[in-house]
């Protein structure tokens, strides 16, 4: 099972109805599109919902599967859709803008440190840009997956991830400055 | 150079500039400063680690095709609200045009004679009347 790409093993859970072929790929993704998801809306909890609904969604809708595209695009696809599907949601009811990362369980003071830092950091970028960087460096999609995933061209992410990088690598200087090498 | 650049953006998660080869540095350089080059691979590695560092524990897949949903709770699109009132509506109208239907005494007369009135020289309708 282990020697099969994602697109096998879900056809293996389509024709076959094999079961364990979605529980790999199930296991296999669950945590990165809920960090994915988490990094994006600046909640890991929302980020783990999200992605227990993506999945459950995938079951009910797989048969639209393709398996000549990948199936790492078609799972971030569903799981951003869902995502802003949540977001409009909570828009209409409230003007709330989660702006830091929360995640759930002990509290480690440096860590937490890191942690704002890194999402205050983010959170500078525009959605795109943080999309771009997330997807490249947190859960290291190809620039061609991405593309796929954003729906825009190479050179477009290639574009992004570059003034990314730069818009960052002045906001960590301003951090070094502003908290005097305290991060 | 196309491809270099795809590849710059993955040196800049895996080596650090020393580590690259001089033909690397070399292509490096024609985009960015050392200096440059060097932050972004810090950075991305600080992401990294704190990424690492934030554990999301996998529920299991059983308990989550058992889950139930609380219909109550599932929020509808408007569109369906509105089709929802609209047949409530024209179900209401229906019934009761089917009840009115129903509750109309159709009296039945047992016994229909013709009737018809005499003419008379009073009655007869003055349109046909010829004068000759």
């Amino acid at each position: 099972m282990e020697n099969l790409t994602d697109e096998e093993l879900m056809m293996q859970f389509l024709e076959l109805g094999n079961q364990k072929a979605f529980e790999v790929l199930y296991h296999k993704y669950f945590v990165s599109l809920s960090k994915y998801i988490g990094w994006m809306s600046g909640s890991m909890e929302q980020g783990k919902e999200i992605a227990q609904h993506t999945f459950v969604k995938l079951l009910h809708k797989s048969y639209v599967f393709n398996a000549k595209k990948s199936f790492k695009v078609w799972l971030y696809v569903i799981g951003k859709n869902q995502w802003l599907n949540e977001k409009r949601k909570l828009d209409r009811f409230s003007d709330h803008e989660p702006s830091v990362v929360q995640e759930e369980g002990k509290e480690d003071g440096s860590r937490t440190f890191q942690l704002q830092k890194m999402q205050m950091v983010l959170s500078t970028l525009s959605a795109l840009h943080r999309e771009t960087f997330v997807l490249k460096y947190l859960d290291n999609l190809s620039i061609q997956e991405i593309a796929e995933t954003m729906q825009c061209s190479k050179g477009t992410v290639k574009s992004r991830l570059f003034y990314a990088m730069k818009n960052m690598r002045s906001k960590m200087k301003e951090f070094k400055t502003e908290y005097n090498g305290k991060f | 150079m196309e491809n270099f650049e795809d590849r710059l953006f993955d040196l800049f998660s895996q080596k650090s500039f020393e580590e690259l080869t001089s033909e690397e540095q070399e292509l490096v350089l024609k985009n960015m400063t050392e200096e440059e080059y060097q932050e972004n691979y810090a950075m991305i590695h600080e992401f990294k680690e704190v990424d690492a560092s934030i554990t999301i524990e996998t529920p299991s897949l059983v308990a989550e095709k058992g889950k139930t949903i609380n219909y109550f709770y599932q929020s509808i699109p408007v569109y369906k609200a509105v089709a929802g009132i609209v047949l409530a509506v024209l179900l209401s109208f229906i019934l009761q045009f089917y009840m009115f239907q129903n509750e109309k005494n159709i009296t039945v007369k047992d016994d229909v004679s013709p009737q018809s009135t005499p003419l008379t020289e009073e009655n007869y309708p003055s349109s046909l009347v010829v004068n000759l």
